[in-house]
């Protein structure tokens, strides 16, 4: 950031949202100016660490500026950027009626979805006239799975095709290559919509499976020190203290994501992935202390 | 959200199947799409349905009454041969479900459960013979 960009990023404009008078640094969106001074604006596609694109159109607002002469528009807080003396309404009629119908067309589009239940609920929409779009499923076609996976993953997702016929995918509709199991895209959809499971055999997601290298103890070598339990960040490896007082460290394979944390962690060797060679594991960058008590 | 929406309802309201209602929800996802599109495109893409409604109110209507203007919709309208026809065979050779039955000379009929309306046989007609009905008057 050079001089100049860290000046202007300091500058402050004052606007005011929902009649309170609030100061805001240039460059920052409207919803997060409200998010931060407790103002409720709902959204779906919205994720701090991820670009907007504006696409539930839920957080729309009312913006008006005393220079506009009375014209006031409606738009999405989370790519409006602030800029000095603008007044925003979060909650007028206007808005609410704009939200209303938005909420309607996704509760049709998306009769199953809890998220979309309640903000309907909130917003008092009950079943209306629309039509219920049979065997649709709950994807809102918000973006947040395909701007997770381009920003911080493999850009093995995106959206296909135009218009009403619009989906989330690969090209041919076959599982995508580049995938690589991450499972980001199922922790940001909103709706819940991509189905993803973790069990012994592997990560299942977007039909496909990745096998997970589980990291297993040799109850021989194992110390009983505690070093991998501090180490795990799932919190899967743990300490416990057998019946004849011996301590004995184990892992449940069932949650055990495989980052191989603890390898390294073990002062005398005895965690091992039987199905990751060493080489392996320290192409995948795995700290590896090697102890003489271990071997390769 | 808003285009499949607007493109069932209109469907409904083609095949006669339509109620005051849908006419109620095509004018608010019209105004929702208007109101609340991100680009351009999707603000004016209810345009069409929204100046429809406004000039040809009426003709939504008598869509809901089951009677279709124009001898467009398939589900509203029937094709009928009147008394103009003169025994030709033209359209019976034409029809592509053998839906017409009739003899040379002798005015030709049309099976209404055969008929997919097509509307071939209206087009082929020397005489004019073959009319659109639709329920409440004749084109």
């Amino acid at each position: 950031m050079t001089d100049s960009m860290v000046k202007a990023s300091a500058k402050k404009v004052t606007l005011r949202i929902d009649q309170r008078t609030l100061q805001a640094e240039t460059g920052a969106y409207v919803l997060e100016v409200a998010k931060k001074a407790g103002i409720e604006i709902p959204t779906l596609c919205h994720h701090p660490d991820l670009e907007s694109i504006g696409a539930c159109r839920l957080c729309l607002v009312e913006v008006t500026h005393p220079q506009w002469r009375g014209w006031s528009g409606l738009m999405t807080a989370c790519l409006y950027p602030v800029a000095e003396g603008l007044e925003i309404f979060t909650r007028s009629p206007r808005v609410l009626e704009a939200r209303r119908g938005i909420l309607r067309l996704l509760a049709a589009r998306c009769p199953q979805s809890k998220i979309i239940g309640d903000l309907a609920g909130e917003y008092g929409i009950t079943r209306g006239r629309l039509l219920v779009e049979h065997g649709a499923d709950e994807c809102i076609l918000c973006g947040l799975c395909t701007r997770v996976c381009e920003t911080y993953a493999t850009y093995a997702i995106a959206t296909c095709s135009r218009g009403s016929a619009k989906r989330i995918g690969s090209l041919g509709n076959t599982p995508p290559q580049d995938c690589v199991g991450c499972g980001a895209c199922a922790a940001v959809c909103p709706t819940g919509n991509i189905a993803a499971r973790f069990n012994s055999s592997g990560y299942h997601i977007w039909q496909r499976t990745f096998e997970t290298p589980i990291c297993t103890i040799r109850r021989e070598r194992c110390l009983g020190c505690g070093r991998c339990e501090e180490r795990c960040p799932f919190a899967v490896a743990r300490v416990v203290l057998k019946v004849n007082g011996e301590k004995v460290a184990t892992i449940d394979a069932e949650h055990c994501r495989g980052c191989g944390a603890c390898i390294g962690a073990c002062p005398s060797g005895a965690i091992i992935q039987p199905r990751a060679s060493w080489i392996e594991l320290l192409q995948r960058g795995v700290g590896l202390s090697i102890h003489q008590g271990g071997t390769l | 959200l808003g285009l499949p929406q607007l493109s069932g309802l209109l469907g409904r309201i083609g095949q006669g199947q339509g109620t005051a209602q849908d006419l109620q929800a095509i004018e608010e996802v019209s105004q929702t799409m208007t109101a609340c599109s991100l680009c351009g495109l999707g603000k004016s893409a209810a345009n069409p349905v929204l100046s429809t409604l406004r000039y040809f109110r009426e003709e939504y209507e008598e869509h809901l009454q089951g009677r279709c203007r124009a001898g467009v919709c398939k589900a509203l309208i029937r094709y009928e041969i009147m008394e103009a026809c003169t025994g030709c065979l033209l359209c019976i050779k034409a029809c592509p479900v053998q839906a017409i039955s009739g003899s040379k000379n002798v005015c030709h009929r049309i099976d209404q459960a055969l008929c997919t309306r097509c509307g071939i046989c209206r087009s082929i007609c020397q005489y004019e013979a073959v009319s659109v009905q639709s329920p409440g008057g004749e084109r």
